[in-house]
């Protein structure tokens, strides 16, 4: 199966008054068409950024590519004007803070009917009646009557599926979700993800998870890619990873995560603090908060690998993996 | 003890810190430096260079700079037009100037702050009567006030510090009233609150600190207006009176003569125009110092 | 006091914000932020009140703690009641009774340093710790939460978020406080970090004997340190159990609901459990719904659901919930 989207070697930097900040360092992966993955991290992994050089919006003059390559069936993205055609008709994004991704002075029907408008050159009518289709489908209760509404006269949740009404507009084959439900209640976060699942089965279209929350995406995933201090240290299928992780920082945050059907025992947290993307250690970035690392860690930077007798997709950037491999089970 | 996982590594930003603070202290530097000359030569100069706002010596009358005189000494900047060495008067004048500046600046940045502080802070109707007034005070022009107190209390150094601290509070007030909005609302003052602190000890230990950076860059801008607003009422005759050679006074002696002798009014202007943009870029760079997040060094 | 009576009991607590309009600012009508709400927290108890956005878990913290006034109800404190004290009464009581906030960032004075942040709290209250053991103390506090006590000439700006929250912790810790609410302690750390300070917070509670007020939105991190729980909803608590209790045998359909809705990070191998998504919106808690809260959401809302408020009662011999169809979820362990 030929990926949809591939990302090799990525590397994006931000000039900052401290100095230059590498917030995506050699990052690979791939996403193949109809599948879902999720692009998992915490604070200064790098996953944001990496989704925001996929869709060419990496904020200048700060932040540059410094290297690697991203494409999309084929296509250079990277190459100037690429990514013009296909953001917004191809490949679309969801937001996290719907209220600061809409526009808060235009009606929501007008937003949406724009897509219409401006890519498929739809008449002011023709738009209108197409975004109130879409606002149906994404489950927008009394959607006729809401078209002419702000945005600020929707409540989070709604205001969400606004903003997946406006990616799924064109039909996207690749919907980048970054941080989809983070701002939201529970309850309301269990219908956006049900929404996305139930669209992205509807389009059959590729669907890239971004989050920090490992529950999330563990029943809708197919694959997990996880990022630390801009690298990735481990990637395969989704159940594989949780279940027998290989890398250290995984099964680390495997264990920290209070569970609920679990057992209430005293949880195993992580050493240490998130990375300071100014000052990183000399080779394997985890290494200050790993129990398994010695000399070699500190002298050379671990390569994603393939992990000795487990199926060749799950890969893992450690030099100690089976220490973690027999001590996860 | 507890058996905590010890967290003993702090993510200090070093590098960030030293380099803003090596830019910036240069400008401290420059501004410091300037400023000093200037507050020596006025506190210093008068005593040293002598000066008689009475004596008159027509004989040197509107002679260059660099000239000699008829009693031997050198006028470094020449002499005006009733033979006074300007250098002298510009050295009597930087004390007026400045003096006049530092007073009017305590007064004004006195009242603003605590206008604005407890307009800021207790909001409701006090902050709605004091910025009324506020805009009343902004409302009235300047000119006409120190035109009326000149008039009835006659031009003095005193009036002169009353009139522009009377027009310059509301910026003081203004920025204090901004930061005590901005801070009462934020997670530490309820922190405190819930410590127990009463309502003095949350404004002077929450909300006035946030207000020293940016009242420190308004009192910076603003002591440069005031100077050259002294000089500008002076410059009017509704200032100190024409026998205290202020910058002003002294610029406005030699609006007649620009033609032959254009030193009197130029050289006092330039170094009026040098102080100030030196005040400017002190202010700058001393909010940038005051800034806790730079002080980790 | 007995050994039996609670530490904190509060009881039919009411708190409301004015509504103004936006011209001429003028009370048009009133948020309902917590409307009536009852519990009780024994000394050394924890108790976890959970809820989404509009519950009002927060608005009972601060109306406890007394940043907000209450409209009515009781809080009774160490025997006290708060809600009648004076003002330095209050002062007194603030040494039993501490908050941890939520946000790292917000949470410290960024103007001042971590021994002045903590060491405040004694110069409010001199007779805890005399000026001379100041500096002594700080250290010892900054080592008991973790940190190194060197750094308490530095600046919150010099901390990760972890680490400036357990200095939060220690500046709650400084009056030696018999009861803490932590008011969503957790919810703005890396999940790294959150097992950190929640591992830390139930060393304290062992070592100090403190009883906490735990708020969150997050089910998983509430059962994991509660002992009992209480589910909020709207300005009501819905229903309220120890935590094996609820967590094995919600009765109200909203905590049935919640707990359907919370990701499972292991999902894989356990009976597929059916998930409860209920449409629709909170409603605006200035014009809350007649009778039971949830009804406009709740699958099993009837008539009598709009006219009679469901009170709070053990239902089904097991614990409170207030919902006048409370069933057991299906599938329930006995």
């Amino acid at each position: 199966m030929s990926a949809l989207l591939s990302v090799r070697d990525l590397r994006v930097e931000f000039a900052t008054s401290g100095g230059v900040v590498t917030a995506v360092d050699g990052a690979s992966f791939e996403v193949g068409p109809g599948e879902t993955v999720a692009l998992l991290g915490e604070s200064g992994s790098g996953k944001s950024v990496t989704a925001q050089a996929v869709m060419g919006i990496v904020p200048k003059p700060a932040g540059r590519i410094a290297g690697g390559s991203i494409s999309y069936d084929d296509r250079d993205l990277l190459a100037p004007g690429a990514a013009k055609g296909l953001r917004g008709r191809e490949i679309a994004m969801v937001f996290q803070d719907p209220l600061s991704s809409l526009n808060p002075v235009f009606r929501v029907g007008a937003q949406i009917g724009e897509m219409f408008r401006r890519h498929r050159g739809a008449s002011r009518k023709e738009a209108r009646a197409a975004a109130l289709d879409l606002m149906k489908r994404v489950g927008i209760p009394a959607a006729s009557k809401r078209l002419d509404d702000y945005p600020h006269q929707f409540s989070g949740g709604m205001r969400q599926r606004v903003m997946i009404a406006m990616a799924l507009a064109l039909s996207p084959r690749l919907l980048i979700a970054d941080e989809p439900t983070t701002a939201l209640d529970v309850t309301v976060q269990a219908q956006i993800m049900d929404l996305l699942t139930r669209l992205q089965a509807e389009e059959g279209m590729s669907l890239v998870l971004i989050t920090h929350d490992l529950g999330v995406v563990a029943d809708v995933a197919d694959r997990v890619v996880l990022m630390y201090a801009g690298r990735v240290v481990e990637t395969g299928p989704i159940r594989e990873v949780y279940e027998h992780s290989g890398h250290p920082y995984t099964a680390g945050l495997m264990g920290s995560v209070p569970v609920l059907d679990g057992s209430r025992d005293r949880l195993i947290p992580i050493q240490g603090s998130p990375p300071d993307l100014l000052s990183l250690p000399s080779g394997c970035s985890f290494r200050p908060r790993c129990r398994y690392a010695d000399t070699l860690c500190a002298e050379q930077e671990p390569e994603l690998l393939a992990l000795p007798d487990r199926p060749i997709g799950h890969r893992a950037a450690c030099h100690h993996p089976e220490g973690v491999l027999t001590d996860v089970g | 003890m507890t058996s905590t996982e010890l967290d003993l590594t702090t993510a200090a930003p070093v590098p960030v810190a030293r380099r803003r603070t090596r830019a910036g202290s240069a400008r401290i530097r420059f501004g410091l430096v300037v400023i000093a000359v200037y507050v020596v030569a006025a506190a210093v100069g008068p005593w040293l260079v002598r000066y008689n706002p009475v004596d008159t010596r027509t004989a040197d009358r509107l002679r260059p700079p660099f000239s000699r005189l008829s009693d031997g000494s050198f006028a470094i900047f020449g002499t005006d037009q009733v033979g006074q060495d300007l250098f002298a008067q510009m050295l009597q004048g930087a004390r007026i100037s400045i003096a006049v500046g530092l007073a009017t600046l305590l007064l004004a940045g006195t009242i603003g702050v605590t206008v604005g502080l407890s307009a800021g802070y207790f909001g409701g109707w006090l902050d709605g009567v004091l910025m009324r007034l506020a805009d009343v005070q902004l409302a009235f022009p300047s000119i006409l006030l120190a035109i009326f107190i000149a008039a009835l209390l006659g031009p003095s150094v005193v009036n002169v510090v009353i009139v522009l601290a009377v027009s310059n509070w509301v910026t003081f007030a203004r920025v204090a009233r901004g930061q005590a909005l901005a801070t009462r609302r934020r997670e530490f003052v309820d922190a405190s609150r819930t410590l127990g602190a009463g309502t003095w000890r949350l404004i002077s230990r929450c909300v006035l600190p946030a207000c020293v950076a940016p009242v420190l860059v308004v009192a910076t801008v603003e002591i440069g207006h005031v100077i050259l607003a002294e000089a500008s009422l002076s410059f009017l005759g509704l200032g100190t009176p024409a026998s205290t050679p202020s910058w002003g006074v002294t610029i406005a002696n030699g609006r007649n003569y620009l033609a032959d002798a254009w030193w009197i009014s130029t050289i006092p202007g330039i170094a009026l125009a040098f102080l100030v943009v030196s005040l400017g870029v002190l202010g700058d760079a001393l909010r940038d110092r005051y800034d806790p997040r730079l002080r980790s060094l | 006091m007995s050994a039996d009576t609670p530490l904190l009991s509060v009881r039919d607590l009411h708190t409301s914000f004015p509504l103004r309009s936006a011209l001429l600012r003028r009370p048009v009508g009133q948020i309902q932020a917590v409307a009536g709400v009852s519990f009780d927290i024994p000394a050394g108890g924890t108790l976890g009140l959970v809820g989404e956005s509009g519950s009002g878990k927060s608005t009972v913290a601060r109306t406890i703690i007394g940043l907000e006034k209450p409209r009515s109800g009781s809080i009774v404190f160490d025997g006290e009641e708060l809600t009648s004290l004076p003002k330095a009464s209050m002062r007194r009581v603030r040494r039993q009774l501490q908050m941890i906030f939520q946000d790292p960032y917000a949470s410290l004075n960024p103007r001042a340093t971590v021994e002045q942040i903590i060491s405040e709290a004694w110069e409010i209250h001199p007779d805890v710790v005399p000026r001379s053991r100041h500096r002594a103390e700080v250290r010892d506090l900054l080592e008991r939460v973790g940190l190194n006590p060197d750094h308490a000439q530095r600046y919150p700006h010099q901390f990760s978020g972890g680490q400036r929250q357990r200095i939060g912790i220690a500046r709650a810790l400084a009056l030696r406080p018999k009861l803490v609410i932590c008011d969503e302690a957790v919810s703005a750390l890396d999940v790294s970090v959150q097992a950190q300070v929640l591992n830390l917070l139930a060393d304290l509670r062992r070592d100090l004997g403190l009883a906490y007020l735990f708020i969150a939105h997050d089910l998983s991190v509430v059962r994991h340190i509660s002992d009992h729980v209480a589910v909020m909803y709207l300005g009501r608590v819905v229903e309220t159990a120890t935590q094996d209790e609820l967590f094995q045998r919600p009765l109200h359909p909203y905590t049935q609901a919640l707990l359907s809705a919370v990701p499972d990070p292991k999902p894989w191998d356990k009976p597929r459990r059916e998930p409860i998504i209920i449409g629709g919106d909170v409603p605006s808690p200035a014009d809350p719904p007649s009778g039971c809260r949830f009804r406009t959401r709740c699958w099993k809302a009837e008539d009598i659901c709009a006219q009679e408020e469901p009170a709070l009662q053990t239902r089904l011999d097991r614990h409170p919930a207030a919902c006048h169809f409370a069933t057991e979820p299906a599938g329930a362990a006995r």
